[in-house]
């Protein structure tokens, strides 16, 4: 592969962000239960701006998957949708249906799913899957052209010509989610999600999966959200790095900033608790106690695991405010 | 990946001659593992319809030689083989002289037109309400009736034969109650037998189509649900396409892959007939012909009739073989 | 010189071939040689790949499947030609935790129903309080109390609790061995660093010393003693954890160790770029010598012909398989790549 794989991030995530991509105001997303609503997305807002890549992080069942699947509208029952907003070029993702929502899909919002085996149509030859999404938004094409297009994606994403015709159980993991991902920019979209677009696969293999998405940002000009929960990996892919926790928004700050100096307790909790292969430290402890979802107290939501909790914490639940630049932080303790 | 090697083949055809060699084997050696022969419980039989035959001994001796009975167990091992080779199923003992292969030919057709085309009608509508079922994008309404169309699964087969005679042959009088065609008819290619085989089939087609849906169905759906919770499908929706692609593409395509194992072994098994259907309609095929040999202890038909329905089988699952790999990509002619 | 805790022998482990040799042969374990000394406890991580064998290598030790050839060691005695009443023992003395804390739980049952079925096979209580007793004491090793988790069902405990729970079934049967199946890699960060502690504890304050199997080089660093790294099924380097990490020699270890991403963005993803070396089709089976060959940078003519032995790299027995170490060859490029970037 020829691919060239040379990407200059900037350090300085603002030369792009200026225009607004993707504007997610006040997102509620509730699970319908027996026992009452799970809040699994509560009043979360932020932006994504032209070409960036922003970070969405925190543990398993923080939200940031439901966050991605309700910008996709693709939230399951009896989980929905009950509050605020999700614009994308003027379109109010959270309320178009029908003919409309199919016509924004992949077009203007792709989805780059899992590291893990299924995302493929097992019994669709590769090309085919890139195909039904093309030609589904921009009608019947000439078989010459759609050939050729098909395998320039491939190529952008540094696959083979010959994969165009394989079936994905063909494919090993990591080619796997290369071709995903040549799908998901098969369209131009304004904004691409991948949600843990590596887990599952070998060191290696993510690396070459986590370069082809910082080369595909850095020659396309795509806007991605990336879900992981592996602070490493979000070190290295990400401009903006935004941390969930227990269904809303903690932090979000340039990455840089917020690997130098993290604001919120919850953050420091992430950042610490890396293993690193650099120095060996002892390892940091934190007992996992978490409230029960269905009833969020009052107050702030890390108080019944926050080291500098106070009383304000447990009465009023802290805003989200800008404290450096471009740095927000919904805490107390900077008040 | 392979291709369709000869290796392949070789091996695959192997295997269906070692099938139907076992078969045949293991029907050669059940009567002879029974107490007494075929041919002494026939003949004690007619002794006990009528009280008394001359000559009994001298019979059971001329009936022996006459069915290869008397050679040493490997002579007739041999013999019978080698006919089973010819298809020549020997005599019937019941309406000797009649011979099996002409009384398995005359009723086969009868039953490959009635149970193919029942099956296959069964098995698209009984998929088609399984999927929808399943399926999420179903529209509430649909998703309501659906479940009717499969009461009459809990039904037995013969009742609901009984039931459908009952009211449409002697009731509305619409449909025969019985037989297969009007006998004033040529049998051929003609139009008047044929709409007549239509005329009679309908209703035992029907009871076979209304209660074997439901099998096809329930294992529809509960490959539909599985397949639903699948990340490719949640792609496919994510890309945009039409809900109609999703549920036909992306649903029923990977779904139906374990279904057409299944109706292969159900195509295979057809000559075996489906005996009450054919037994309530008297309908003159290979499960009414398999209800005869078994209440006249006509050995030979029965093992003509059982080896037919191995060879049906065996063939069947060589031709899944040889086709899955087309189906299935994941499956290829390499392994195995 | 004392009798090792588990030694592995020449251990050799295909699959494949099947019935007349039909299907492809994968060999999973190829002459593979461990040894773990019985004092101290210590903690011996095999990390690799997937297919680099070292799950292959948890079962055989565990008993679920057999070697092809080569010998296991339990305290001397090869566990293929173990009586009965040995057999019994290995079975309590070694111990398993897998990665999916959910997948070994029966999620009809109270998670009490875990406890008392390994007390039950075991013997190991004459009656309820007393097995009440040995259950209180494994949880509070595992930081937890009785009445808080065991009348509940597996779903009604979260991932790390299940995980906890695991390990103090393991530690109730007071194990010499735990084998550590990727124990953390479907745990949470935050408590990821809680169980990686309950092992240290073990082995410290217990004597129970760990296989530890992992994909993840990060937390073997933070608590492994000796390291073996496999690729395809042997061994490619070993050594103490903390020499081997901080200084790899094999190229395929220093690959691996380049491709973890620093959690530093100012540090970007270093070494050679990836994507030309990796295809993970090249990963494809070399019938002789080298079997990171297709993939290494510093190939030569000799690694095609014969796998090369382990030299001595380093301190603290730091062994590498490949012919850069030779010191007698001592190749021009062995400088070049041994040095340090």
């Amino acid at each position: 592969m020829t691919v060239s794989m040379t990407h200059t991030v900037g350090s300085d995530g603002a030369k792009n962000g200026s225009d607004v991509v993707l504007d997610v105001r006040n997102l509620k997303v509730y699970y319908a239960t027996p026992t009452g609503n799970v809040r699994a997305v509560d009043d979360v807002s932020f932006q994504v701006y032209d070409s960036e890549i922003v970070g969405l992080v925190g543990e398993s069942g923080c939200g940031k998957t439901t966050t991605a699947m309700a910008i996709l509208r693709l939230v399951q029952p009896p989980g929905r949708i009950t509050g605020g907003q999700i614009l994308l070029d003027g379109i109010d993702l959270a309320t178009i249906q029908g003919a409309d929502l199919r016509d924004v899909r992949w077009n203007k919002m792709a989805l780059i799913p899992q590291g893990a085996m299924n995302s493929l149509n097992p019994v669709m030859r590769i090309h085919k899957q890139i195909a039904d999404a093309i030609q589904t938004h921009e009608g019947r094409k000439p078989a010459k052209e759609l050939k050729e297009r098909i395998i320039n994606l491939l190529a952008t994403v540094g696959l083979p010509s010959r994969v165009y015709s394989m079936y994905p159980h063909e494919l090993s993991g990591g080619m796997k989610q290369r071709a995903c991902i040549a799908m998901a920019i098969a369209l131009h979209p304004a904004i691409v999600i991948a949600d843990e677009p590596t887990s599952a696969l070998d060191v290696v293999v993510q690396r070459v999966v986590g370069e082809t998405l910082l080369d595909v940002k850095e020659r396309l000009g795509v806007s991605m959200i990336v879900i992981g929960h592996d602070m490493g990996l979000m070190a290295q892919l990400v401009d903006r790095l935004a941390v969930m926790y227990a269904g809303r928004m903690v932090e979000i700050s340039p990455v840089e900033t917020v690997f130098d100096e993290p604001l919120h307790p919850y953050t420091q909790l992430l950042i610490e608790s890396i293993p690193s292969i650099k120095e060996r430290k002892p390892l940091k402890l934190t007992e996992g106690l978490t409230h029960d979802l269905r009833n969020p107290p009052p107050g702030c939501i890390f108080q019944l695991r926050c080291p500098h909790v106070t009383d304000i914490c447990r009465e009023v639940n802290p805003p989200m405010r800008e404290l450096r630049t471009r740095h927000f932080v919904a805490c107390h303790l900077y008040e | 990946m392979g291709g369709l090697t000869p290796k392949y083949v070789l091996r695959r055809l192997g295997m269906w001659i070692l099938t139907i060699w076992l078969g045949a084997t293991i029907i050669f050696i059940i009567p002879r593992l029974a107490p007494g022969d075929p041919v002494s419980s026939m003949v004690s039989r007619m002794l006990n319809q009528a009280g008394y035959v001359e000559n009994a001994g001298q019979m059971i001796e001329a009936w022996r030689a006459r069915f290869g009975l008397d050679g040493p167990w490997y002579t007739q091992y041999f013999n019978y083989l080698r006919s089973v080779l010819t298809f020549d199923l020997g005599f019937s003992l019941a309406s000797f002289p009649s011979r099996v292969d002409d009384m398995v030919l005359q009723a086969l057709p009868w039953t490959l037109g009635l149970l193919t085309i029942s099956t296959l009608i069964s098995f698209v509508m009984g998929n088609l309400i399984g999927a929808l079922m399943a399926w999420r994008r179903t529209p509430g309404w649909a998703r309501n009736l659906l479940p009717f169309s499969l009461t009459f699964t809990s039904i037995p087969f013969f009742m609901l034969g009984i039931l459908l005679i009952y009211v449409f042959a002697f009731g509305l009088r619409w449909f025969p109650p019985s037989g297969a065609y009007n006998s004033t008819n040529t049998i051929g290619w003609n139009w008047p037998f044929i709409k007549d085989v239509i005329y009679f089939g309908t209703l035992p087609a029907f009871s076979i189509v209304v209660t074997s849906m439901g099998f096809w169905a329930l294992g529809m759906r509960g490959m539909m649900i599985t397949n639903d919770g699948e990340d490719y499908m949640i792609l496919a929706e994510a890309k945009g396409l039409p809900p109609s692609r999703v549920f036909w593409s992306y649903g029923m395509r990977n779904s139906i892959l374990p279904q057409i194992t299944a109706l292969a072994l159900n195509l295979g098994a057809i000559a075996g007939g489906a005996t009450l259907v054919e037994y309530i309609f008297a309908y003159p095929g290979m499960g009414y012909l398999l209800y005869l040999g078994i209440v006249t202890n006509d050995y030979t038909l029965i093992q003509g009739i059982v080896f037919l329905l191995i060879m049906g089988t065996a063939t069947a699952v060589l031709i899944l073989d040889l086709l899955y790999p087309l189906i299935d990509p994941r499956i290829t002619y390499g392994k195995g | 010189m004392t009798t090792p805790l588990l030694e592995i022998r020449n251990a050799t482990k295909v699959y494949g071939g099947g019935f007349l040799h039909t299907s492809p042969v994968t060999v999973a374990l190829q002459e593979y040689n461990l040894t773990i000394d019985a004092a101290p406890a210590s903690i011996t991580t095999i990390a690799g790949e997937s297919g680099s064998g070292k799950t292959t290598l948890a079962n055989v030790v565990l008993g679920f499947t057999e070697l092809s050839s080569g010998q296991i060691l339990y305290k001397g005695t090869d566990i293929g030609t173990m009586d009965k009443q040995q057999l019994m023992d290995y079975r309590r003395e070694v111990q398993a935790v897998f990665q999916d804390p959910y997948a070994v739980y029966n999620p009809f049952y109270r998670v009490k129903h875990i406890f008392d079925m390994v007390i039950n096979n075991f013997k190991m209580a004459a009656n309820k309080s007393e097995a009440r007793e040995l259950i209180e004491d494994a949880l509070n090793v595992v930081g937890m109390r009785g009445e808080e988790v065991l009348e509940k069902y597996p779903h009604q405990l979260s991932g790390g609790q299940r995980q906890r729970m695991m390990v103090a079934r393991a530690y109730l049967l007071k194990p010499r061995l735990i084998v550590a199946d990727e124990p953390v890699s479907m745990v949470d960060a935050s408590l990821r660093a809680m169980i990686l502690d309950i092992m240290l504890r073990l082995r410290d304050e217990q004597g129970i010393s760990f296989l530890y199997i992992t994909h993840d080089l990060s937390t073997a660093y933070q608590i492994g003693d000796r390291i073996y790294l496999l690729y395809q099924g042997q061994t490619a380097e070993r050594g103490d954890t903390v020499q081997v990490i901080e200084n790899p020699k094999h190229p395929y270890v220093q690959l691996l160790i380049d491709s973890i991403p620093v959690p530093d963005p100012k540090i970007k993803w270093g070494g050679d770029s990836v994507t030309s070396i990796d295809d993970e089709e090249m990963r494809g089976n070399v019938s002789s010598g080298c079997r990171f060959y297709p993939r290494c940078a510093h190939g030569m003519d000799r690694c095609l012909k014969e796998h090369p032995p382990l030299y001595t790299v380093g301190p603290g027995r730091h062994e590498a398989a490949c012919y850069l170490y030779d010191e007698q060859a001592n190749h021009p490029s062995a400088a070049k790549a041994a040095a340090p970037a």
